[in-house]
């Protein structure tokens, strides 16, 4: 991943989001994701983090009701 | 309060949290994730960690400087989720195996082995506990391979938005028409992203 390339949050509660890598640590990286109030800046784990990618991940297509098993 | 940290957020699992905030949680596991947010962050990010207490507890301690350090208990999410099924009772072969309590509640799910030839399918829960999933299959799926099953949760996020459970390990039992899935990490993905 290079400094300035649009994320992906993968794990943790930001999950989902995506964002600017604005920096690498060790094992952390530094990236800003934005939220209602404006940017943030979050450091999280390294593998918490993926590159963007366009295709869609593997995800439920099905958008059955919840039943409970009586 | 840990060193200086500038004016982030900051994010770990908790196995890898400093450890004067591991020492704030006894009750966590390493899957679960810490938290660190100043005073300046707190408006805008609150009520986003907060957001996912209907899936699992998350707990805040507050600091004399206003900070605030937070715990998501991921891995809880099996427990809260007692209350919207059934407990089940007995296994499908009639000796129980399985440790923990279970939950019959049918939610729709989605599979994809590991190994070749990769197989992917769609169906649904059976039960749900904190060790394993058993869904239905859409085919005899080989047994002690590693597998990915994606649950829809019956619960949503506070702000409405669906959450999608990930839950990877091996199967350990197969049939026909499901599958047994003993889990070794689970994780939370918001549906379509």
């Amino acid at each position: 991943m290079q400094i300035g390339e649009r994320v992906r949050v993968t794990d943790g509660p930001f999950v989902g989001l995506f964002g600017r890598l604005n920096a690498v640590l060790a094992r952390r990286v530094v990236i800003t994701i934005r939220l209602k109030g404006g940017p943030v800046e979050v450091e999280m784990d390294r593998d918490w983090v993926k590159p963007s990618v366009r295709h869609k991940p593997m995800s439920l297509s099905v958008p059955l009701q919840h039943r409970i098993i009586a | 309060m840990a060193a200086d940290t500038g004016k982030r957020v900051r994010l770990w699992s908790f196995r890898q949290a400093p450890r004067e905030f591991q020492r704030l949680f006894p009750g966590a596991r390493n899957a679960d994730w810490v938290a660190q947010v100043l005073e300046s962050e707190r408006p805008d990010v609150e009520n986003f960690l907060l957001r996912w207490r209907p899936i699992y507890p998350v707990t805040a301690v507050k600091f004399a400087d206003q900070s605030v350090v937070y715990w998501g208990a991921e891995t809880e999410a099996m427990a809260s989720l007692a209350k919207w099924g059934k407990p089940a009772t007995g296994s499908p072969e009639g000796h129980e195996r399985r440790s923990g309590a279970r939950v019959q509640i049918e939610c729709p799910s989605r599979y994809e082995t590991q190994s070749e030839p990769q197989q992917v399918g769609i169906g649904h829960t059976i039960d749900l506990g904190s060790g394993g999933i058993c869904f239905t299959t859409e085919s005899l799926l080989p047994k002690d391979i590693e597998a990915t099953v994606l649950v829809k949760w019956p619960v949503p996020l506070e702000d409405a938005e669906a959450v999608e459970l990930r839950a990877v390990g091996k199967l350990v039992r197969t049939e026909a028409m499901k599958a047994a899935l003993h889990m070794k990490t689970l994780s939370f993905l918001i549906e379509g992203r």
